[in-house]
Formats: C-alpha cells, structure tokens, sequence
C-alpha cells in the first residue's frame, strides 16, 4: 500500500496502531474514563478482494456497545443518496435523509448483484451492505449547518 | 481529503488540543445509529483545500462523549521504580 500511493498513505501513520494486510487499521483513544474506537480505511480502486475487505472490517466492529466506533473511509465507492435500509421513517425526524453525490452515474450497485459491474458502483454497494448489517449510518452530508450570519 | 475529528466535552464546548485533532485521508465518516446523538456537528468544509488538489472534502466531525471525572495520579501510584542512567 506505501509504495503505491504514499502521497495518500502518509497520513496514516498518525493513527496507526494496527496494520492488517486487508489496508485497514484500528486505532483506539482513551478519553478520560470512556473508549472510542476509530478504524481508518482506504481502498485501492484496483483492490480486488473485495468481499474479504468488508468482511474483514465488519469483524473489527465487535465493541461494546457503549464505545463509540468510527470508521472514517476512501473507499472510492459510490453510493450516491441511497438510505441505510435499517433507517425507519420515525428515525429520519432526528437523522434527516443523507445529502450524497447526486450524479446518476455516482449510483451503487443493484442489491442483488455481482462483481461483474463496475467496481465503483460494487464498491458501493458492498459498503452499504456493511452499513446496514451493522447498522451504522453515514454521517457527512446528514446533519445541515446552518449559513454564517453576518 | 482530510478530516479533522474533533472531540468534545458536554461540559467543555472547547475542543480538545491540536494533538487530538485527527488528519486522514477518507470520504465516508460511519457511526452506528443508536451513537447518533453524540453528533454535536458533521460539516463537510468545502472551501477548505485549493481547487484541483483533491476531489474530496475536508470533513469536520464533532462528538460529544459522555465523561465521567478522572481521578488524579498520585504520584505513589508509580508502578515502576524511577529510570536511572
């Protein structure tokens, strides 16, 4: 992964507590008496086991449910505006519908599909499978700030 | 693109000191639901990089984390005898 991209892979080093060959890494901060634990991604847009990938992420989710846990991602996945599927209409008055990228060619791939189709789109739709069995939510572009007031 | 990942205190709306400010390289911020209410703030900071450098966006993720008080060290507390040369 360093030698491929280590304009993007220098930042990692900052956090990295555990290194995995899937290029993934789990890091974990002790903040006064509570844990959060933040898993930091990126995806090759060449990686090719894919499914080993997410399965190998949604293994590193076994925390306590009390401790905060963050996955902050490039996956080069599109997912376009598609809602976690575990979201229910009573739950969107807090968490609001996600803003994403609005380009019909930025969509996932169909649920039922294959890794036939482009890997952005499969990318994306193996995320969001990742999303909705843990159920997790995306969080950039749900939670609108208000204009700055002059 | 960079994210910033700030923590915040309920009791102290001041975040926490530059060396716990988080810089990666990301395009999707995930949290489970039921943590939804320690969002304080998600804010994708879109003017933030020169246009052309990346085609992601800075992301500014604010948490409010339950705190409980810290007990003081006590300097008896030490575990390990002091290090001599």
């Amino acid at each position: 992964m360093y030698g491929k991209e280590t304009r993007r892979s220098w930042a990692w080093y900052r956090v990295l507590a555990n290194f995995t060959s899937g290029g993934h890494l789990v890091t974990h901060l002790s903040l006064f008496n509570d844990t959060i634990h933040l898993t930091g991604v990126y995806m090759f847009p060449d990686e090719n086991q894919l499914q080993e990938f997410f399965d190998t992420l949604i293994a590193h989710s076994n925390h306590s449910p009390r401790e905060p846990h963050i996955y902050a991602e490039d996956f080069n996945a599109y997912t376009a505006e598609e809602l976690e599927n575990h979201v229910t209409p009573q739950e969107l008055r807090t968490l609001l519908r996600r803003s994403g990228d609005v380009n019909s060619a930025h969509s996932p791939a169909p649920p039922l599909t294959s890794a036939t189709v482009l890997a952005s789109d499969y990318r994306g739709r193996l995320l969001l499978n990742m999303i909705n069995s843990l159920e997790f939510i995306i969080t950039n572009g749900r939670f609108p700030v208000p204009p700055l007031t002059l | 693109m960079a994210v910033f990942l700030s923590l915040l205190s309920p009791s102290d709306p001041t975040p926490f000191s530059e060396n716990r400010t988080l810089t990666l390289s990301l395009d999707y911020n995930l949290i489970a639901k039921h943590h939804v209410p320690l969002i304080q703030k998600c804010e994708v900071l879109r003017d933030s990089l020169p246009a052309g450098v990346t085609d992601h966006m800075p992301i500014h993720l604010h948490l409010a984390l339950p705190t409980s008080p810290t007990p003081p060290l006590k300097p008896s507390s030490q575990s390990s005898p002091p290090r001599t040369l």
